[in-house]
């Protein structure tokens, strides 16, 4: 089996969709050449009414694969920042999100809006956001932030066969660095079934996406310590695999949630909300979280890394639980 | 300035407590917040904590003492400090009456006794406090009343309230994880006789699960269980302090470690030196041919993994079989309690719950297996599996230790024969049992090997004569030997 990188992943995943079902096209900016490799060849296989290269318009890209989508086509849009999904706000929250209920069910909405979150390329404030709060906040989206080059291709491919509109969120940084084995078989990755990465008995370390990685460096530090930490990776959290969080809190009574996003009403407040909601009872310390300061992010690189949560800020906050 | 190290209330019914232990030595130097004694009540072990930091100058109240609470432990000061000082200090500080039981303050001999302000009878004002603590504690939310106070004549002073606070006794308010509230629920334990071992003094799991294992808490009082409210036997602190007595270093040698004594320890010692010495014990031995009982066993197995259930071991082929014969032999499943007029009396119990010993890495504990008698072998065996899965685990519910009425415990894993096992109070008897084994025997007049084991059956000669003994025995050989359940 090939250990291939997530960008590669996600390239296979796209171009067996696309061989598979020919209702599936992308749209996006710069998708033919493809800055982080994601859509490469593509262009050259499936031609240009299939990968779609558009000026730069978010709000194009997204009324583009509103209406295809709706006349039975499976579109994939690629905004090549999340930040930049803010200026097609309406059409994905308002009009996508939304279309399936407002139409009694009739309008089915099958679209993926791939995108790209997280920080560590110095790409500057504008340009490094992780909102996935906010669009876990609308009913009628679903939310994917795969962690591994495996998951990525695994849930693409359910993202593409879901009849729902889907936020599918990618890593900057885990496009060239994260590397696993990926089959070249024909398989997907189910919404809705969290990973234990790792299990331990004393705390439960709740990441999301490359944060998964920072949990488990963080683990093999406490391990050392003789903490043992088991190690969620959530891999949609719209829908949310709450049964396997809860069941881990249960078992180890302490919580560390550890995202890119910003802290404040990012989305680990809700998860803290819904595990002192379910397993009260069980906590031993109060839930803990590792996120983002509330500051836009720094360009400077230094001090964008020292926003992004490291693996020693991780196991300090599980030592401070287990105080 | 010396200082007083008094016993705290631990918790409301508190009013004594012996000291079971001193942490620290007079010369030794004493932080604040330094655990510096194990006291005992005959709910709890507590440690004491200093409530100031200085030089151990005398300790009042020895091992095996009995001290009141707020009354003076040991005395805290400089090294510099004269004798005369210390016994300055004790002197002044009379012991300090519980602030409930607090006698309204005797207004000074001098002058405006007539005119005392009336707030003085306020319930409030009964509790000694200088104005400042009594404004400081208003401002912080502290309850004066559960504040232990360090000042002259026991009066509450500022830092005592800076310290509730700090300590989460604001407000009465007891800083405990939502996990530990509900293990002290279940446990019936008191959070207020808890001290919290967590940031800012929370009491977290560990401090609950700590008292859980020594087994110092009783089962909430259910009435609709059938489980037999147990006396706990009364023995006496010296007999409980007895379990530790401890011998003076052996010159020579050398230690290759230092293991701590922890509650799990120190209750297994209290425990079985109390038993040895407050009851009558007396072992019997009998053989009983286990050719059958192997032949069950073999039996059972193949069909218990045919339907997924837990192979049954032989303890719980055992605890089913004695559970059934306990039912013929009352006397075998009592305890002597005190009766209603006061006086000790032989209570034979419905209830045949089975104690079965299980080894733990940092000793032993008994969970039971409640009405065993009226249960399948193989709700016995399931169980029994859970139970000791638990028990190694840490997480045994505290009221699967309580109630037993007859404890099981077998050997024969560890190839023992025969033994004296010791029993579990306020029981009456255990059973000891031994390794299977094929031993010659005769049968039909001719040695042949024959699988045999060996029961051991301890019994508190107090309540079970030597006759009835013997019989119940007989009674329990008869029926592995026939190993039909």
């Amino acid at each position: 089996m090939a250990v291939l990188s997530v960008s590669q992943a996600l390239n296979m995943a796209l171009r067996e969709e696309m061989g598979r079902d020919d209702r599936v096209f992308m749209i996006g900016e710069d998708i033919k050449d493809s800055t982080y490799g994601v859509t490469r060849g593509l262009w050259d296989e499936f031609g240009p009414k299939r990968v779609i290269g558009t000026p730069i318009s978010e709000i194009a890209i997204a009324g583009a694969v509103l209406g295809a989508a709706s006349v039975g086509m499976r579109p994939v849009a690629e905004f090549m920042y999340m930040t930049f999904m803010m200026c097609a706000m309406d059409q994905v929250v308002n009009q996508a999100a939304k279309s399936k209920y407002m139409f009694g069910g009739k309008a089915v909405l099958p679209i993926v809006y791939r995108t790209m979150a997280g920080a560590g390329r110095a790409n500057a404030a504008q340009h490094t956001q992780s909102l996935e709060a906010w669009f876990a906040h609308v009913p009628g989206l679903k939310i994917v932030m795969p962690s591994t080059a495996y998951d990525a291709k695994g849930l693409l491919k359910t993202s593409i066969r879901d009849d729902n509109p889907v936020i599918f969120i990618e890593n900057k940084v885990q496009y060239a660095t994260t590397k696993d084995e990926v089959p070249d078989t024909d398989y997907t990755v189910p919404f809705g079934v969290a990973a234990v990465r790792r299990t331990g008995k004393d705390v439960t370390i709740i990441g999301l996406q490359r944060m998964v990685e920072i949990a488990l460096e963080a683990a093999d530090h406490l391990a050392e310590e003789g903490i043992e930490a088991e190690v969620i990776d959530p891999r949609t959290i719209v829908p949310l695999d709450l049964d396997t969080i809860i069941k881990s809190v249960k078992k180890t009574h302490r919580v560390v949630i550890v995202h890119e996003a910003h802290e404040r009403v990012g989305f680990g407040a809700e998860l803290v909300a819904q595990i002192v909601q379910h397993a009260f009872d069980y906590l031993d310390a109060p839930p803990a979280r590792v996120a983002n300061p509330n500051v836009p992010t720094p360009f400077n690189r230094i001090l964008e890394n020292l926003s992004i949560p490291s693996a020693a800020q991780v196991a300090q906050a599980v030592r401070g639980l287990m105080r | 300035m010396a200082t007083l190290i008094k016993l705290p209330q631990f918790g409301v019914t508190m009013t004594e407590a012996t000291v079971v232990a001193w942490l620290k030595s007079v010369g030794d130097t004493v932080q604040r917040g330094d655990a510096v004694a194990n006291i005992e009540t005959d709910k709890l072990n507590q440690e004491v904590m200093a409530t100031a930091s200085g030089i151990l100058r005398r300790i009042v109240v020895p091992v095996g003492g009995v001290a009141k609470v707020m009354e003076a432990l040991a005395v805290l000061g400089t090294a510099s400090e004269p004798e005369s000082a210390i016994d300055a200090a004790l002197g002044v500080a009379a012991p300090v009456v519980p602030s409930t039981k607090t006698e309204p303050a005797k207004a000074p001999a001098s002058a405006s006794s007539s005119t005392a302000p009336t707030r003085a009878e306020d319930e409030g004002a009964a509790v000694r406090a200088s104005p400042l603590a009594r404004r400081l504690a208003g401002e912080l939310g502290v309850n004066l009343a559960r504040v232990q106070g360090s000042g002259p004549g026991g009066r509450i002073v500022e830092e005592d309230v800076r310290t509730a606070a700090a300590s989460g006794q604001a407000g009465g308010w007891i800083l405990a994880s939502p996990l530990a509230r509900r293990l002290a629920k279940d446990a019936g334990v008191d959070l207020g006789s808890v001290t919290g071992s967590g940031p800012e003094g929370r009491i977290v799991e560990r401090d609950i699960q700590a008292l859980i294992a020594a087994h110092e808490v009783s089962a909430p009082a259910t009435t609709s269980s059938p489980a037999p409210v147990l006396a706990t036997p009364a023995h006496a602190p010296s007999i409980a302090a007895g379990g530790l007595v401890a011998s003076p270093a052996v010159a020579g040698l050398t230690r290759r470690e230092t293991v701590r004594i922890d509650a799990m320890r120190r209750i297994i010692a209290e425990r079985m030196s109390a038993s040895l010495q407050t009851t009558a014990q007396l072992t019997m031995f009998a053989e009983a041919d286990a050719t059958a009982l192997v032949e069950l066993r073999a039996h059972l197995v193949p069909a218990a993994k045919v339907y997924g259930h837990r192979p049954p071991t032989y303890t719980d082929i055992i605890v089913s079989i004695v559970s059934r014969v306990l039912r013929d032999h009352p006397r075998l499943n009592s305890s002597i309690v005190t009766g209603d007029t006061g006086s000790p009396e032989i209570a034979e119990w419905n209830e045949v719950n089975i104690g079965v010993a299980v080894a733990l890495d940092a000793g032993l504990v008994v969970p039971v297996i409640r009405d065993a008698d009226r249960k399948p072998l193989q709700t016995i065996s399931q169980e029994l599996g859970e139970l000791a899965e638990s028990a190694r685990a840490g997480r045994l519910a505290p009221d699967t230790l309580q109630g037993g009425t007859f404890t099981i415990t077998n050997l024969g894993q560890m190839e023992v024969d025969g033994f004296t096992p010791i029993i579990n109070p306020p029981q009456a008897a255990i059973l000891g049992i031994g390794r299977i084994a094929k031993r010659p025997a005769v049968v039909d007049d001719v040695v042949v090997a024959r699988s045999q084991v060996t029961l051991s059956l301890t019994f508190d000669h107090r309540i079970v004569d030597g006759a009835p003994g013997g019989a119940f025995l007989r009674d329990v050989r008869r029926a592995i030997e026939a190993g039909k359940i």
